[in-house]
């Protein structure tokens, strides 16, 4: 009922930014493109990851994070849009003038779109071929997670660290990707996938390591940036922190890190289902903000940005609760009772 | 005086305590060579409030840390370094990082020692034989001396009913 409104509503305002401004429409249409695949890819990371080291975390959330991979195979076909207006979203070759080897070898079109063909079709197979019912294999698990690093790592420098083509950070693709970690834990909580107190404990505690690995990314990508003082990478901190830009990784931090972080410290408030419910949407609101942060401020500004993020938001965001994941979830449920009884 | 209930099982130990409670000791303890799980819920141990200690000395580390810098690179020494301002938060926090560390980490030792009362040379269950392979393999009950419940006879007559491997005694 509300659901179809809602991607109507999502697109009209898309559609209604793409009129007003190509390039403002599809920049806030990728930074909703990368908060909504933001918990596909983390919780890939954390099945793999549960295939290494195993534990009572993984079997008791495996359905929920199943049923988050689910949606990266549709949410990757989503990147065809921005791939048909690469030129408007990233302007090249304007910004490359200085290093023609960059844009001659690497950001360039056909190679642009061989590399997100290769990246984001490995990890859509990957999240296709994972087993939902039972733990994924050590070798299995162990060959997938390194090569998606390397997916991630490309997917993070060819379609976000590019809106802003002279500046580079090597911290920002594992930024980028342990804040999709942290996105689908959080988004875990908020959906109070665990329900049993000593899995809830588990889930508190990945919680918080996560949240402490992308504030520690976080700040020592600005600490070395502000440190070294060299105009084009202290650019990027520039652009952002003019408006009301500078407002928003405030609010991440305060409330999306201290805040859940102070009240996750008690044992007793990670087991319980409920405060970490809360703490898990806070959680969400900073990577919300903080990627917004990141992605939103790159080149010219302008209030067209809002309805494209918005929009995006809504329609992707819709999209992925709206997809069929109800089967691999079905499938990992399946899988838990088969080993209960066995 | 003390009495311990000797078992070969965590098992053991864990029905044992859960019976000595219900029959209404209160002033248990057990010794285990590993960390049983279960142990503490089955003693009715609060969670320990030594992470508050540690939690409030780490803050007064890192207060400690940020301050010192600030006199020191502001108020004593002030030192232009590449134009940044004198008070650079920034590059604080590292050191502010390490002594919320430091301040934690002694905060949490003395904390523990003082709790403890460690270090102790000697503690009456020391000289209790056989009690060595508390570290080893064996799992033993412990009820003081000083538990309102506590009668030599009728304590030991309730240990023995538990079927340990022995019932071991403290001789002050």
């Amino acid at each position: 009922m509300i659901r179809p409104l809602t991607l109507a509503a999502g697109l009209a305002l898309l559609v209604l930014a793409a009129f007003l401004d190509l390039s403002l429409a599809l920049r806030g249409l990728l930074f909703a493109w990368a908060f909504c695949l933001g918990p596909a890819l983390g919780a890939l990371a954390l099945l793999l990851t549960h295939g290494l080291t195993g534990g009572r975390w993984g079997d008791a959330l495996r359905p929920t994070f199943a049923a988050f991979t689910a949606t990266l195979p549709w949410l990757a076909l989503v990147a065809v849009v921005p791939a048909f207006f690469l030129g408007s979203l990233y302007g090249w070759p304007h910004g490359l003038e200085e290093r023609p080897g960059v844009g001659t070898y690497w950001l360039n079109e056909p190679l642009f779109l061989a590399r997100a063909a290769l990246s984001l079709g490995f990890l859509a197979a990957l999240a296709l071929f994972l087993p939902a019912g039972r733990r994924a294999g050590v070798g299995v698990s162990a060959v997938g997670l390194v090569l998606y690093v390397v997916a991630v790592t490309v997917v993070a420098l060819d379609w976000l660290m590019p809106l802003d083509p002279k500046w580079v950070s090597t911290t920002y693709p594992a930024l980028v990707a342990v804040q999709t970690i942290l996105e689908a834990l959080a988004l875990a909580a908020l959906f109070r996938a665990a329900t049993e107190p000593a899995v809830a404990e588990d889930l508190g505690g990945l919680l918080l390591a996560a949240l402490l690995a992308v504030v520690y990314l976080a700040f020592m990508q600005y600490l070395v940036m502000w440190y070294s003082n060299l105009p084009e990478k202290v650019a990027w901190y520039a652009a952002r922190e003019a408006g009301f830009w500078p407002v928003l990784p405030v609010l991440a931090f305060l409330a999306g890190g201290l805040v859940p972080f102070l009240v996750l410290l008690p044992r007793a408030s990670r087991r319980d289902p409920g405060t970490l419910a809360v703490m898990g949407g806070l959680v969400l609101l900073g990577v919300l903000l903080h990627l917004a942060w990141m992605v939103l401020p790159a080149g010219p500004g302008g209030w067209v940005l809002l309805p494209a993020a918005g929009g995006g938001l809504l329609v992707l965001g819709g999209l992925a609760l709206a997809l069929p994941t109800g089967h691999r979830q079905r499938e990992a449920k399946r899988g838990a009772h088969g080993a209960h009884d066995a | 005086m003390t009495l311990l209930a000797e078992f070969a099982a965590a098992d053991d130990l864990l029905d044992a305590i859960k019976r000595a409670r219900g029959a209404g000791y209160s002033r248990l303890d057990a010794l285990a060579p590993f960390a049983v799980s279960g142990l503490a819920e089955a003693l009715g141990i609060r969670p320990s409030r030594l992470r508050v200690v540690m939690f409030a000395c780490g803050a007064i580390g890192a207060a400690a840390g940020f301050f010192l810098q600030v006199w020191m690179n502001a108020i004593d020494y002030p030192l232009n370094t590449g134009g940044r301002p004198l008070v650079a938060w920034q590059a604080f926090m590292l050191v502010t990082f390490e002594f919320a560390v430091l301040g934690a980490a002694v905060g949490g030792f003395v904390a523990l020692l003082w709790r403890t009362g460690l270090p102790r040379l000697h503690d009456p269950l020391f000289a209790v034989s056989g009690i060595e392979r508390a570290s080893q393999d064996r799992f033993f009950l412990v009820v003081d001396g000083g538990d309102p419940k506590f009668e030599p006879e009728g304590t030991r007559a309730f240990l023995e009913a538990l079927r340990p491997i022995a019932v071991r005694e403290t001789s002050t």
